[in-house]
């Protein structure tokens, strides 16, 4: 039992440790940004393991700061999924001027994109919760409000089904991964095959979620455009 | 006895006369040139320091200090005053420290003395300033060959404005020989290179070991032409040799000689750079001209940094730079300097100059590229180092308004920004999770749960009042296929308690069921007129009549059962067969 005990204890003061390290190595990185010194800023950052928003927000300024504004804008994105609202204020403006400088037009009025930031700004916990909440108030007033059972329910079931499609989108935005062009340009194919049809031209900068893999080949879907498109021409968000 | 007399008389006139002579002996004004030892010099060197001592004999009082014609020729400080008094009769020396850069032969007298009333001239000196340092008479000059101090230039042949390093080393082969102080060549532009300490070591000349202490000096000269550079000194402390208490004066310290030992000047010929049509930037030996920006995209009116930095062996300190041929749409401003020097002998200096660049035009434009031109002084040639031309992105200013954080606390811990505008684009994230924080979410087995539990148990309530309702209108169904089977259960069991009347209302409930009818309509009227319907004889109805009273015996007149009875049971059974296959 002892030995269990000093086994399990160890482990928690060797994890505790490392997170020292890797906070440590996190405010070194920034005393190297503010030295203007990017590259080892950048190379720090990167040895962090599981970044977390600062971290990667960080990074996409280094990546910035370097030109390299593809990695900038992966790095910011990154850091947007977990984001508060407050980081994701700031980002926001960040990955705007990023596209600017890749001469990509952003859409800031769609409501694709408007929809979109939302489902980023809401957690899926937050989605279930609220949707579990309506879920359960249906079914109260269908037991106990017999009498005005036809007006909550005219109310309560739009409700349900609003919820229910915001938690559907989330959970797709989940699991479809997002990835960036990497190249200047890339084609967009009807199969996984080069011999396949070419539909489009894509180019860099471009975002598709991820919906399919077969070997090298990543089945895509964009705003208006879907195909196949290969592994390594997109970076993963 | 005459020769006694002669030799009285002889005795006493010499001591009048010297009496006389003393008396009556006027002041005299007497100037030499010394070298540093006070050994008399026939011809000086250019650049190193002699003594000019001018003696003045035969002062009875105070006399004012002597003015010397063509001292201008010279650099003249007086060092040290000495007097003697002999027979109320004083001997002043005045010892001058001179030093002349330029080769001549230049007068220097007569030192002027004013005496009372008198005003006593001295002699007039011609002093010969020559490349070495001539003794007057040879046996006279000391070699002190103990202490010296060489002064040496790695290159006696260079253009203006080359760099130059000197050495000076002070050599001694005795011991306990303690340095007080090194002075710098009196030359403007020399700088000491090792500062702090000396080298140190041990080097043999002329089969006789000495120890030295080296200092390296830098020097750019500015100017073509021969350049002197004057001799330099140490000021050196050591235990006198003479010395035959040395362990009693040791104890106090005294009996330490202090002596300053002057290096020898040194010429060099400075040669004037070749024409050029061209802007010079510098002269030595340069690399890595190198341009670059902070961010090569930044918003009108931002600042940008351009920095220039090269690496070379020159005149460093005073390099400047300019950027050149900047487009109309850029402000700039000359910003920091920085010098890195190399840490080994050999590594260029790094000289970066940062500029602040500000475009004031939206758009794609090219910093054109940096020229720089210098003298190779290896290669004896001018050379120009050219930089790459720098892309620089301007975007227009957004419409919107920036987001600046809030003024909470938040704000305190928020932006430190690398250009120092806060919340400007690039704001340094200091104050989220630099760890991943997982996603809060509901597992997917639980998030079901909860959805279907309300499903669940309104359909279940559904499902329950549906078999309620089902089981409403299956029961008389039920009941008349399971009649036979539940009278024969409850004559199985009225027959184990040997309970008559149960018999009775078994029967009853059989016909209630199987008829559909309620148990209050049951008489043995009916019962009469069923099995009659349904077939049987009249035998076998009166047999029924007389079973059914005997039945209706047990519990209308509460008869008791006794021995013999219980073949009732098997009627029962009996009967419980016929109406099987009647009803």
């Amino acid at each position: 039992m002892n030995r269990i005990m000093f086994f399990i204890c160890s482990i928690c003061m060797a994890s505790l440790c490392s997170a020292r390290d890797f906070e440590e190595t996190f405010l070194q990185a920034n005393r190297y940004y503010q030295n203007k010194e990017y590259q080892k800023a950048l190379d720090l950052y990167d040895s962090i393991d599981r970044k977390g928003v600062a971290t990667w927000h960080n990074m996409g300024n280094c990546a910035f700061k370097l030109n390299r504004h593809l990695d900038a804008l992966t790095c910011w994105k990154r850091a947007r999924k977990t984001a508060t609202a407050k980081e994701q204020q700031e980002l926001d403006r960040n990955i705007e001027t990023a596209y600017e400088v890749l001469g990509k037009e952003v859409d800031n009025i769609s409501f694709w994109l408007f929809f979109r930031r939302l489902l980023d700004r809401c957690s899926l916990f937050f989605l279930q919760l609220l949707f579990l909440s309506f879920w359960f108030i249906l079914f109260g007033v269908l037991w106990f409000f017999k009498r005005y059972k036809r007006v909550f329910l005219a109310t309560l079931i739009p409700i349900n089904i609003l919820c229910g499609l915001t938690l559907i989108a989330k959970y797709r935005l989940q699991k479809y991964p997002v990835a960036l062009v990497k190249k200047t340009s890339a084609s967009l194919f009807a199969g996984p095959d080069q011999n396949y049809h070419v539909i489009s031209k894509v180019k860099l900068a471009d975002e598709f979620s991820i919906t399919e893999r077969c070997g090298s080949w990543c089945k895509v879907r964009g705003s208006s455009l879907s195909g196949w498109i290969l592994a390594d021409t997109l970076v993963e968000i | 006895m005459i020769k006694i007399k002669t030799i009285i008389n002889t005795s006493v006139m010499l001591v009048c006369f010297l009496f006389v002579f003393c008396v009556q002996a006027n002041v005299q004004v007497h100037m030499r040139v010394l070298d540093m030892h006070g050994y008399e010099l026939e011809q000086v060197q250019v650049g190193k320091p002699f003594t000019v001592e001018i003696a003045v004999q035969g002062v009875e009082n105070n006399v004012a200090d002597p003015t010397i014609k063509g001292a201008r020729s010279f650099d003249m400080h007086r060092t040290s005053y000495q007097m003697s008094t002999m027979n109320n009769r004083s001997t002043v020396k005045y010892l001058y420290a001179t030093q002349s850069d330029k080769q001549g032969v230049y007068s220097l007298g007569p030192a002027v003395v004013q005496n009372g009333n008198k005003v006593v001239e001295s002699n007039i000196l011609k002093i010969k300033v020559g490349h070495q340092e001539i003794p007057q008479k040879k046996s006279e000059s000391k070699s002190n060959d103990t202490m010296f101090l060489k002064f040496s230039v790695d290159n006696e042949q260079v253009v203006a404005g080359q760099r130059l390093e000197g050495t000076i080393t002070f050599y001694t082969s005795m011991p306990d020989v303690s340095i007080t102080s090194v002075t710098d060549p009196a030359i403007d532009g020399f700088v000491r290179l090792d500062k702090a300490k000396p080298r140190q070591g041990v080097e043999h000349i002329n089969g006789k070991q000495y120890s030295y202490a080296q200092w390296r000096w830098k020097f750019f000269p500015k100017e073509p032409g021969r350049l002197t550079i004057p001799s330099c000194y140490v000021d050196v402390a050591y235990r006198a040799e003479d010395d035959y208490f040395s362990a009693f004066a040791s104890f106090f310290q005294a009996r330490q000689k202090r002596e300053r030992i002057f290096s020898d000047a040194l010429t060099i010929n400075v040669k004037a750079l070749p024409e050029y049509s061209g802007i010079v930037d510098a002269v030595g030996q340069f690399k890595n001209f190198t341009a670059t920006v902070n961010q090569a995209v930044a918003r009108e009116g931002d600042g940008i940094v351009v920095s220039l930095s090269i690496d070379g062996d020159s005149d460093i300190d005073n390099l400047n730079l300019e950027l050149q041929n900047l487009p109309n749409v850029f402000k700039s401003y000359s910003s920091k300097q920085h010098v890195e020097k190399g840490n080994k002998r050999d590594q260029l200096t790094r000289k970066t100059f940062e500029f602040i660049v500000q475009g004031m035009e939206a758009g794609e434009w090219e910093l054109p590229e940096q020229k720089f031109t210098y003298y190779d002084v290896y290669d004896e040639q001018y050379k120009t180092l050219t930089t790459s031309p720098l892309i620089l992105k301007i975007l227009s200013q957004p419409s919107k308004k920036k987001y600046v954080p809030p003024s909470n606390d938040f704000s305190t811990k928020t932006a430190i920004d690398m250009d120092g505008d806060v919340g400007s684009v690039f704001a340094l994230n200091t104050y989220g999770h630099w760890h991943e924080i997982p996603e809060r979410k509901m597992p997917g087995w639980l998030f079901m749960v909860l959805f279907f539990a309300p499903l669940g148990i309104w359909f279940s309530g559904a499902l329950r009042r549906t078999i309620v309702r089902y089981k409403k209108w299956r029961a008389p169904q039920a009941q008349w296929r399971s009649a036979f089977k539940i009278a024969r259960k409850k004559l199985k069991l009225a027959r184990k308690e040997n309970n008559f009347s149960a018999i009775y209302r078994l029967f009853v409930e059989l016909f209630t069921l199987r008829c559909s009818v309620k148990d209050c309509v049951i008489s043995q009227e009916m019962t009469k007129k069923i099995l009659t319907d349904g077939g049987l004889s009249e035998e076998q109805v009166c047999e029924w009549e007389e079973f059914f009273n005997t039945i209706s015996a047990f519990v209308f007149y509460n008869t008791e059962g006794g021995q013999g009875q219980e073949g009732l049971f098997d009627q029962a059974d009996k009967w419980i067969k016929v109406l099987e296959d009647i009803l």
